[in-house]
């Protein structure tokens, strides 16, 4: 029964009630914001049980946390950040035996065919765009370590490129990122 | 060293944080550091609201029914829906049911007030037992910590656990020992020396049975949690 989550001032209406304590404003986030972090966690975690353990966690805090909410920034990258940071920590501490699963086409990871819908999708218009400027082996490095919430160690690995250099594309590509976001942005 | 006078590492190290390339301990000190600082936190922010929109691109997807029932249940003053969801044409007081619903909502209005809502209670942790299962709250204000226990927990013979409040640049302080059956929800006074505000961690060790002899850990941390304001 989840609702879609287009409608980010009433997003940030929940959120701020939230952070009063309404419960009830809580719950309505949950069902207007489940479904689209839900993916979140299971893109890192790869498994159903584990992503809706994460998923749990996640919740909590940002029930916990929606008083640091600022008005303004997006409701749901907040609360993406939070589920993703906790299937990162998820992730870390398991073994490292996750499922297999299918490999994204990295270089045209970017959905761009779908890039014009959904949640934020004139922040992740820019974002794409700024991509698109870095030089090809930047722009893999930061989208594997992104989409697998890979250490340096596992994109070297991935890329069969030695840790020195991919460490060296991931900053580079981070610091040219922030220059044209902020150009773009203004 | 002084991060805000490096705004370029300050950058970086929040877009590697917000990435996830950031890890281990480094990490864990980044994410401390966020909350002590907000001209860092609004960094962080910025990358997120870049970053985090490719994170929602694709299909969605409905979350187990079971997440929402696990969220709930740990919200402060909750009410199983059995008590919540009675419902009567009927005037109350006249309901058969009603001598049973006034017992149980005696004691829903008994957990309410022990279970105070986030004003005098500002800040708290979760402490997560090995498999990531939450498994002790804790919730504090200046004076004292309350500590709620949501799991059972093994404990080997002639151990116990000790809870420690971890404050910058002093030795661990003994909160006391931790209980290990959902029965059990002690408030722990805090020392007298110690506001409970200026505690950044809260972290578990297992010591002999009865707690540590040293007053100091002697054990490893099993566990650890931020104290956040809720």
């Amino acid at each position: 029964m989840s609702r879609p989550a287009e409608d980010t001032e009433a997003l940030e209406q929940l959120l701020l009630a939230t952070a009063r304590g309404d419960q009830q404003a809580f719950k309505r986030f949950y069902d207007c914001s489940s479904a689209h972090l839900y993916p979140v966690a299971l893109r890192i975690l790869r498994e159903e049980g584990k992503a809706a353990e994460c998923l749990q966690e996640a919740y909590l805090k940002i029930w916990l946390r929606a008083a640091d909410y600022e008005k303004g920034r997006s409701p749901l990258a907040w609360a993406a950040a939070i589920v993703r940071y906790q299937a990162i920590d998820f992730l870390r501490r398991l073994p490292k035996d996750l499922p297999e699963w299918e490999e994204p086409d990295w270089e045209h990871a970017d959905f761009s065919a779908d890039s014009g819908s959904g949640p934020c999708a004139r922040e992740r218009r820019l974002l794409e765009e700024c991509l698109a400027q870095l030089p090809q082996d930047q722009r893999q490095a930061i989208s594997q370590a992104f989409y697998r919430a890979a250490t340096y160690e596992e994109v070297a690995q991935f890329s069969g490129t030695a840790l020195g250099t991919v460490k060296s594309w991931i900053r580079r590509g981070l610091l040219a990122l922030r220059e044209c976001l902020e150009h773009g942005a203004a | 060293m002084e991060l805000r006078k490096s705004p370029k590492l300050a950058e970086l190290l929040a877009a590697s944080y917000v990435l996830g390339t950031l890890q281990g301990r480094a990490r864990l000190r980044f994410a401390q550091l966020i909350r002590q600082r907000p001209w860092l936190a609004r960094i962080v922010a910025r990358w997120e609201d870049a970053l985090l929109p490719k994170a929602l691109v694709g299909p969605t997807r409905e979350a187990p029914a079971a997440v929402w029932h696990a969220v709930e249940a740990q919200l402060p003053g909750h009410v199983p829906s059995r008590i919540q969801d009675a419902s009567s044409t009927r005037p109350w007081w006249r309901a058969s049911w009603w001598p049973a619903l006034s017992a149980a909502l005696t004691v829903a209005l008994l957990v309410v007030w022990l279970w105070p809502g986030p004003a005098p209670m500002p800040y708290m942790a979760v402490l997560t037992n090995p498999q990531g299962k939450p498994t002790w709250v804790i919730q504090a204000n200046a004076h004292d910590m309350r500590l709620r226990t949501l799991e059972n927990v093994a404990l080997p013979r002639g151990r116990s656990y000790q809870l420690w409040a971890l404050v910058p640049d002093h030795k661990p302080i003994s909160m006391g020992l931790l209980p290990t059956s959902p029965s059990e929800s002690p408030v722990l006074p805090a020392p007298d020396h110690i506001d409970m505000r200026s505690v950044e961690l809260v972290a578990v060790t297992m010591e002999p049975a009865g707690g540590s002899p040293t007053g100091q850990p002697t054990g490893p941390i099993l566990f650890k949690a931020y104290l956040v304001r809720s």
